[in-house]
């Protein structure tokens, strides 16, 4: 989402400048646009004053359009924050909530119990629906991947799943290796 | 071909652009409210006065399309946009490594420094080694072993053969070739 609208800006302001610095070079047929008239001449004044002065509610209503999908844009930035509760439940009476920070610390504790981890924190995101959990970890470096693999796919994550009572709970982990302790 | 499930680690450790989203959209943001300010307040018969209109505006009738400052503005604008458009077209390089996991519904990734010291400790378990550094770039593992100078050649192999097999267990999706430097001790 970001990269398309970054996208339809740039395309947007090459569009602009790139307009002006071929009509300002004299590129473009000089009867229809010269190069040594001011920006602002004749023929721009009178489309201004003939329409006026309803152009400028168009104006005002492209800048507030403009506004708001900056403003939507924006809020769009700090979506991935932390959920603090969940919706248990689908069903029409609606559901039961659940404190999220419980969920993710259960399931931290449960990442933490398998002894090649050294430290582990979760929390949920995404939206109380569709909550994602999102992990980091700790690992000892000689830990073989498959441990960590097992300990997230085999126990921890079919732990969330069921407590959450979805089939699919989306993770993401981040996995940070540290030397571990020589062995006495 | 890659799975989804690949496709969907490598996604996840993109840089997202959300600097550059944010400028952006701030300056947009700004640039929306004062134009709509100052139309407005104007049409209600009381400008706020937020814009300089009529120096604007005098400005505008006195310069012409090839004077060099508008010929500067213009250019400056086009590059802007193209910076824009290269930072939307360039997917970037995941930061973290993303490593395959078999299970659409998980996504794994590994700090780089954690690849690397992996895989660098992978290679100093070799006899022969002692002390090895690993360096992960692009697509490319440096490993540099310091041996003790003796039978180089087999130990080479072997670290090699040592660091492909840890890097394989890590298992990330993009794979990374193995250059190993021995580096004898004195």
């Amino acid at each position: 989402m970001n990269r398309f609208w970054l996208a339809v800006v740039g395309l947007a302001l090459l569009a602009l400048g790139g307009f002006t610095l071929v009509r300002g070079l004299g590129a473009l047929p000089q009867e229809f646009a010269p190069a040594h008239e001011p920006l602002v001449n004749g023929p721009v004044r009178e489309v201004f004053h003939r329409f006026a002065p309803w152009i400028w509610w168009v104006v005002a209503a492209a800048a507030i359009v403009l506004a708001l999908l900056a403003l939507c844009w924006l809020y769009a930035q700090g979506r991935s924050t932390r959920l603090s509760t969940l919706r248990l439940g689908h069903g029409p009476g609606g559901g039961t909530e659940v404190a999220a920070g419980g969920v993710a610390q259960a399931v931290a504790a449960e990442v933490a119990a398998s002894p090649a981890v050294l430290g582990a924190s979760a929390d949920l995101g995404g939206s109380p629906r569709h909550p994602t959990v999102r992990l980091r970890l700790v690992a000892d470096e000689r830990t073989p991947m498959s441990e960590i693999r097992r300990q997230l796919s085999g126990v921890a994550i079919p732990h969330v799943r069921d407590a959450l009572e979805t089939d699919r709970v989306p993770a993401v982990a981040r996995v940070t290796l540290r030397p571990g302790q020589v062995a006495p | 071909m890659r799975s989804a499930a690949d496709r969907a680690a490598v996604r996840e450790f993109r840089p997202r652009r959300t600097v550059p989203a944010t400028i952006v959209a701030l300056l947009l943001l700004l640039l929306g409210v004062l134009v709509a300010g100052q139309v407005i307040s104007s049409l209600a018969g009381r400008p706020l006065g937020w814009l300089p209109v009529g120096r604007m505006l005098d400005w505008a009738s006195a310069t012409s399309w090839q004077s060099p400052p508008v010929l500067l503005g213009a250019a400056v604008i086009a590059l802007a946009g193209l910076f824009l458009l290269v930072l939307a077209v360039k997917p970037g390089r995941p930061r973290l490594v993303p490593v395959t996991t078999g299970d659409p519904g998980l996504i794994i990734g590994m700090r780089p420094k954690s690849v690397a010291d992996a895989l660098a400790h992978a290679a100093s378990e070799v006899p022969g080694v002692r002390a090895a550094e690993a360096r992960l770039r692009a697509r490319t593992v440096t490993v540099t072993a310091t041996t003790s100078g003796w039978d180089d050649e087999n130990t080479g192999a072997a670290v090699e053969e040592a660091v492909n097999r840890r890097l394989a267990d890590i298992g990330p999706v993009e794979p990374y070739q193995v250059l190993v430097r021995l580096r004898e001790l004195r």
